[in-house]
């Protein structure tokens, strides 16, 4: 019923690592045990065995929900928050830099549309023209 | 002075200025006197028309003079006659079509050419009015000036050669005229005309067209243009000029505030409302409440004030259209602008994509940060989804797209000792002193500074210094040195546990389980020692464990390690958990797995009784839930084949064509299958049928396909005879012509085969239509379409055809023998009554024709058929000699009714 062997904790790293990262403990489990000569033969073939259902038959981790989760929680060893890592958005740098002159401009703006406000009410004034 | 205020006396000749007191112009000695017409006449009656005359003589009269007793009236001609003011006061006046005069003269002037023109019917002599309204006109000054205007209104000759006005009053009037009829433009034209100077009256002219000014730029600079000569004194001058020249700068509070105060006397509110605005204004300060007025600029202004001061202009966005850019960069920079719709576009492509992306660095789609130009946070973006490819289509010389190159390394290395080159210089040493720590304190204990336990996301630069055990926080009062304990502790169980060190990641487990305040590190401590108590076999301990973890907040990844580990009790055991996968929010791939896991397990599962309740429940669940496709259709299976019972009639639709499809399909074969329903394999066939005829088959129609045809050719290859149901559903895949013509031509004739032999059991004969259907159409495609085969088709197909057209014959001629031994009893009873009858001879010997005539018919030409079928087929030696027997019998039959038809 239960997968006997788990590919993942045979190569020592994290469940649903990536290809490259199974890789790499491949070489590092198997070096040895290769050295080591034929008493290895069984470990090795587990190491094999481990590596090619991680790289070719494993397609997506997060869909198998036979083999046993080491951890459980992918982002167990990461943290939220922002950091040197996990940087935050950058900023843009400002292009529009005279607020102070924008300002006046913006004051001036509003002032005449002020005038011309009241000038337009004024000019519903009924008898305004005379001759 | 300059001051507001209404135009006071002033001269129309000159356009200068007066006292009120005087007669006469100080400047040009002309009368100050304004256009009236009340000076030639006492009550205004001059040029009003009447009726005179009754009925038909009816006709009207016009007012040529007025005294305080009587009215001088004109009907007819030039003759006058008199009527007491009393009486014309009652009378009803009429009203002459054209334009609005304001003097006696002008009413004399607009009748008279009324009539002369037609539009107004009179017999009184237009020139004897219009030469009374001249000596109207021209009684004096004020008179003429008020004539002027009203031969103006009518569009009259205004020649000055006659009337004694200079030309700048001409224009004066002219540009009154222009502006009382709403022509801004032509209004301007005559305000040019007069002098720079003087005429300050054109100020309340120019104040009239203001809605026109307001709409069109040109008109606000001519305006403009005419003011400037008297702003030097005239203070309304000034304000008109602030308001619509598009040069102007910011207007002085005085002019401001005076302007309002000028405008709220002129229209009577109250000027405290319009005084404040003004004056927050002038003052650079936040305005009063401007509610519903439409000043979309001053909104802005006050909008920007209070930004800020404290609030965040964020939901402001018609304030922010009108901001200056620099505006919005600076509250931007000071947090009051956090956010913007997404649809909000008010300016040109690529400074909306600008705003958008100062605003919103980190949300705002990539396309927009292309258009902005915002490289860094495209390669920030990049790197944070591990992206080198499109990392590489940044500019390379960017300083950004340099650091987050170098921290993608240092990601793809975090267990590596380098320094990746181009980092910004806080964080290469920040990594810098990451990296000594890890270098370190894989072989001696190590202290961790604040610097590295205040930045969490650096930790994993030192997980292998952390499985080790050296570290240890440098100051143990830093709020994040408990989290950093508890993270390096489980680093060092995660390794034991992938050394195999089983015991002691269940003791260890248990005691950072029990030690920790971090719910997430206890749960994933508790996990691992859950796998460790599995790989000892101490399976209860497990379930105890990862139950444990499962209180409170958990992962699906965790449930799923509930499932796996719940499994190696039975498949039962374990569906909770994948329901609960299945139940939660997890992308739809991952629910369809756990629902896909449970039957997996169910049907490894030996030891599991038949279709146990738990895995039903489950897929009924499931086939009740919006599921892929693929779930669906195999979760139909399953219940086709398991509960069929409940699957035929449960209401079961599916999330769309495709999956409402295979419910009836799938719900077709458990009727088939359920003990409870009547429903036979040819009623099967009619939705196998249609799905035999989907043009793009999905992959479970193919299979299901492959089946049926691989059930029917293992069905009907049987003892003839012995497969009527099979038959009788190949009939129903024919008539709807959903079978290859292959498949068509041999199932045809093993159908046919089959269902007579049936029918011979019983003496019966298998219907012309039915033989026609399976067999002879089958045969004729057969020899349209012989050619298409490779040869050991058909050579397989000739020998499966001639199996079963050699047992229908036998079957034809079998029946056509019994039919003949009946037909021959009527044919000889025939005989015997023509000799007891021979009135109606000729009518039993008719009868006996028609017998004869439809034994041939019906038999001796159906058995010829399918004797000529044989003969084109590969048949063995009994065969042979069998069909040669047949053919000797339907020889006889024929040569015995060629006898009888003879001697009739």
């Amino acid at each position: 019923m239960i997968e006997a062997r788990n590919p993942y904790i045979i190569l020592g790293i994290p469940f649903g690592s990536s290809r490259e990262l199974a890789l790499t403990a491949f070489a590092r489990k198997s070096r040895p045990l290769r050295r080591a000569g034929r008493g290895s033969a069984a470990q090795l073939t587990d190491l094999t065995w481990a590596l090619s259902q991680v790289t070719e038959l494993i397609k997506d981790p997060d869909a198998n929900l036979a083999l046993f989760r080491i951890p459980s929680d992918p982002d167990a060893f990461s943290f939220e928050g922002a950091g040197v890592m996990r940087p935050k958005p950058e900023t843009l740098e400002r292009r529009y830099t005279n607020a102070e002159g924008a300002v006046r401009a913006l004051q001036q703006r509003a002032s005449q549309e002020y005038l011309r406000y009241l000038t337009v009410l004024l000019s519903e004034r009924p008898a305004l023209l005379q001759p | 002075m300059s001051s507001f205020g209404e135009p006071g006396r002033w001269c129309r000749s000159c356009g200068a200025s007066a006292p009120q007191t005087r007669a006469n112009c100080e400047r040009c000695g002309v009368d100050l006197a304004p256009p009236d017409s009340a000076d030639y006449g006492t009550g205004g009656r001059v040029g009003h028309i009447i009726h005179v005359g009754k009925l038909v003589l009816k006709r009207p009269a016009i007012v040529l003079a007025e005294t305080d007793e009587a009215v001088t009236l004109v009907s007819k001609g030039d003759e006058r006659t008199q009527m007491a003011t009393a009486e014309f006061d009652q009378q009803q006046k009429v009203v002459v079509p054209g334009p609005e005069v304001t003097s006696g003269a002008g009413r004399l002037w607009k009748a008279a050419h009324a009539t002369a023109g037609g539009a107004f019917k009179a017999n009184f002599s237009v020139e004897h009015v219009d030469q009374v309204a001249w000596e109207f006109g021209r009684r004096s000054l004020a008179a003429i000036r008020a004539s002027i205007l009203d031969r103006m209104a009518l569009g009259a000759d205004c020649d000055i050669s006659y009337l004694p006005v200079t030309a700048s009053e001409m224009a004066w009037y002219k540009a009154y005229s222009m502006a009382s009829a709403g022509k801004t433009c032509e209004m301007l034209e005559f305000l040019r005309q007069l002098p720079p100077k003087g005429y300050d009256a054109r100020c309340e002219l120019i104040t009239a067209r203001a809605a026109d000014l307001v709409a069109d730029p040109a008109l606000a600079s001519g305006a403009v243009d005419v003011l400037r000569g008297v702003a030097s004194a005239n203070m309304t001058a000034q304000a008109l000029i602030a308001a619509f020249d598009a040069n102007a700068t910011q207007p002085p509070k005085n002019l401001l505030t005076g302007y309002a105060e000028d405008v709220a006397r002129k229209i009577q509110v109250s000027p405290s409302d319009l005084i404040a605005v003004a004056d927050a204004l002038a003052n650079g300060r936040r305005l009063p409440a401007l509610a519903q007025s439409p000043l979309q600029y001053s909104r802005a202004f006050d909008a920007y004030l209070a930004a800020l001061e404290t609030s965040d202009l964020s939901d402001a966005t018609e304030a922010i259209v009108s901001l200056p850019l620099e505006c919005i960069d600076e509250l931007v920079d000071i947090g009051a602008l956090t956010r913007l719709p997404d649809d909000f576009s008010p300016w040109v492509d690529d400074v909306t994509s600008y705003v958008k992306s100062r605003v919103s660095p980190g949300t705002v789609d990539e396309d927009t940060l292309r258009a902005a130009g915002f490289t860094a946070e495209l390669a920030r973006r990049a790197f944070m989804r591990a992206d080198r490819p499109m990392l590489d289509t940044l500019p390379a010389a960017d300083e950004g797209v340099k650091h987050y190159k170098g921290l993608l390394d240092l990601q793809d290395d975090l267990g590596g000792g380098t320094v990746p080159a181009d980092l910004r210089p806080t964080v290469a040493h920040a990594v810098t002193v990451a990296r000594a720590i890890a270098a370190e304190g894989t072989s001696a204990s190590t202290v961790v500074p604040d610097e590295v336990l205040g930045d969490p996301t650096l930790w994993p630069l030192l997980q292998k210094a952390a499985e080790t055990g050296n570290l240890r926080p440098a100051n143990p009062a830093n709020p994040a040195a408990g989290e950093f304990v508890s993270w390096a502790e489980l680093c060092q169980l995660q390794r034991k546990l992938f050394e195999g060190s089983w015991s002691d990641v269940i003791i260890a487990g248990n005691e950072l389980a029990n030690r920790t305040q971090y719910e997430a590190f206890a749960d994933e401590a508790l996990n691992m020692a859950a796998f460790a108590s599995l790989q000892l076999g101490r399976i209860d301990d497990g379930m105890k464990l990862i139950d444990r973890a499962l209180d409170g907040q958990f992962t699906t990844g965790l449930v799923a390690n509930a499932a796996v580990l719940a499994s190696s009790r039975g498949s039962q055991a374990a569906i909770p958990y994948l329901l609960r996968i299945f139940n939660s929010n997890e992308p739809l791939h991952i629910r369809s797995a756990a629902a896909r896991r449970a039957v997996e397990l169910w049907m490894d599962d030996p030891l599991a009784p038949g279709y146990p309740t738990a895995t039903k429940e489950l897929v009924r669940h499931v086939l009740a839930s919006t599921v892929d496709d693929q779930l669906f259709v195999d979760f139909c299976k399953v219940s086709a084949y398991n509960d069929e019972d409940w699957f035929a009639t449960a209401a079961v639709k599916g999330a769309n064509t495709a999956q409402r499809f295979a419910a009836e399909y799938f719900s077709a074969l458990a009727k088939v299958r359920s003990d409870n329903h009547k429903y036979g394999f040819d009623d099967f066939c009619g939705v196998v049928a249609k799905a035999f005829k989907m043009r793009d088959k999905p992959d479970w129609v193919e299979a299901e396909r492959a089946r049926i045809l691989a059930m029917l050719d293992e069905g009907l290859h049987t003892k003839f005879g012995d497969a009527p149901g099979f038959a009788l559903g190949v009939q129903v895949l024919i008539r709807e012509d959903a079978l290859e013509p292959y498949e068509r031509i041999w199932m045809g004739c093993q159908a046919a085969a089959h269902i007579a032999m049936v029918i011979d059991k019983d003496d019966g004969e298998l219907a012309v239509a039915v033989e026609n259907t399976l067999v002879h159409d089958g045969l004729a495609l057969y020899k349209r379409t012989r050619e298409q085969y490779e040869p050991r088709q058909r050579d397989w197909l000739e020998h499966d055809v001639a199996r079963s057209v050699y047992i229908l014959a036998a079957h034809v001629w079998s029946a056509s023998g019994r039919a003949r031994d009946a037909m021959a009893d009527v044919y000889n009873s025939l005989n015997y009554r023509k000799r007891s009858d021979p009135v109606n001879f000729a009518q039993y010997t008719g009868n006996q024709r028609g017998i004869l005539a439809e034994f041939d018919r019906e038999y001796a030409s159906r058995c010829r058929r399918l004797i000529s079928a044989l003969r084109s087929l590969p048949l063995d030696e009994d065969e042979t000699t069998h069909v040669s027997s047949f053919q000797d019998t339907v020889n006889a039959w024929d040569a015995e009714a060629k006898d009888l038809r003879r001697a009739l």
